[in-house]
């Protein structure tokens, strides 16, 4: 077995072991394992950051989503409440003409009654001194007996309290 | 199928499996009358020093938020072996967190590479792994002295053991304890000559069998291929018992019995 055989080499084999091992050790003791560290603790370090900036980028988009919403339903309720008040105001107003209306439609009904009466007033007046004036012409006429009109005026007046 | 072909060329040339294992020296050095010189095993843990230190930094080198490819093998293995080191050596187990990542992957890549063809595997080695669990055994028991002075000695009397026991169980786990480096170093040495055996005597099998007869020399192959990828996760798991073996040590050292 050369492992056992070869004894010549054995201080060889351990010199050249000591070297390679050692410049092994010290290159990674301090360039190769501290750059390795140094990545991997810039990592946890980032990656952690960036959870808590997630985290807080939540709870702010959580503030503004209850924030919007608060405010949807304050627009909400304002919005109703302008929305009965509007209707409120139409309702009365719309009251408050017909009503205006319905005031002015009656006063014209007794503008209208009175001219009618008036009329029918007049009309009467009017028939009856036609009448008067006939009767006295018609007496002339046929009997040849002037009357004068008092007479005629009471004669009719006389007639039309019959008639009625 | 080079390993396999470049492996059975050896083994048909009538050399001995245990041929890759030979040590050969590419150049020579001494110091003296000590011999240092480098040799096809001094090369192969250049190459994996390189190629370790090539494949963090490179894939650190942007070490950007979003990892690609070989930023992410760098960091997986960090990740790994600090995991390792916080659920084996527990508490105070951090300071050592550089030395059990680079002893991690030192027999990570001495393994894997070993399997690549025309290579050769350093850690097939006793001597090599005998340094690597000497150096833990060493460095460990120092830090448990240095940590609890006398009280280390309790770490050889387990709790709520009966007096009468003392005399029969102290010695057993003093041996227990000092017989580490050595299940720790034969382990993964034992493992990896094994392992490089057989598939160099598989696949020499493949080869000469086919020789005669091509479809039967086929058995062998597939064997050979199913070995290599059971090596592959060998190599895998040695480097990574190794490296939990020496967290639990650290472990033991930096607690005591108390957890």
């Amino acid at each position: 077995m050369p492992q056992f055989e070869q004894a010549d080499t054995f201080v060889s084999q351990l010199f050249w072991l000591a070297i390679t091992f050692g410049v092994l050790y010290l290159v990674l003791r301090y360039a190769i394992l501290p750059r390795i560290a140094d990545v991997l603790e810039s990592r946890q370090d980032r990656i952690a950051n960036d959870l808590e900036e997630a985290e807080k980028l939540k709870r702010e988009s959580e503030e503004a989503l209850k924030a919007y919403e608060e405010a949807l339903a304050t627009a909400r309720a304002r919005a109703q409440e302008m929305a009965a008040a509007a209707k409120a105001e139409a309702t009365k107003d719309s009251e408050r003409r017909s009503a205006e209306l319905e005031a002015k439609l009656a006063e014209d009904l007794k503008t209208a009654d009175a001219r009618i009466q008036d009329v029918r007033a007049e009309a009467v007046s009017g028939i009856r001194s036609v009448a008067q004036e006939t009767a006295q012409a018609i007496t002339s006429k046929l009997i040849g007996i002037e009357i004068d009109s008092g007479t005629a005026e009471k004669a009719v007046s006389g007639a039309f309290g019959e008639n009625r | 199928m080079g390993l396999f072909i470049s492996k059975a060329h050896a083994a048909e040339a009538g050399e001995s499996p245990l041929h890759q294992f030979e040590i050969h020296s590419l150049i020579d050095i001494s110091a003296g009358s000590t011999n240092l010189s480098f040799t096809n095993s001094s090369l192969w843990m250049v190459i994996v020093t390189l190629a370790i230190i090539l494949l963090l930094a490179v894939g650190m080198r942007r070490g950007s938020m979003v990892p690609g490819r070989l930023q992410s093998i760098a960091e997986l293995s960090y990740e790994f072996v600090a995991n390792m080191v916080r659920d084996n050596a527990g508490d105070g187990g951090k300071p050592y967190f550089p030395f059990i990542f680079t002893l991690f992957m030192f027999i990570l890549f001495a393994n894997m590479q070993g399997l690549i063809p025309k290579t050769f595997t350093f850690t097939s080695h006793i001597i090599v792994t005998f340094a690597m669990a000497a150096v833990v055994f060493i460095g460990v028991t120092v830090i448990g002295i240095v940590k609890h002075r006398f009280r280390f000695l309790t770490l050889f009397v387990p709790a709520g053991l009966p007096i009468f026991l003392v005399p029969l169980l102290v010695p057993i786990e003093l041996i227990s304890y000092i017989i580490r480096p050595i299940t720790l170093s034969v382990r993964l040495f034992a493992n990896m000559m094994a392992g490089h055996t057989l598939l160099v005597v598989l696949s020499g099998f493949a080869v000469s069998l086919s020789g005669f007869f091509v479809l039967p020399a086929l058995a062998p192959l597939a064997v050979t291929a199913a070995m290599y990828g059971l090596e592959t996760i060998v190599a895998f798991l040695q480097a990574y018992v190794f490296a939990v073996l020496t967290c639990l040590y650290l472990h033991d050292a930096l607690h005591l019995h108390d957890h």
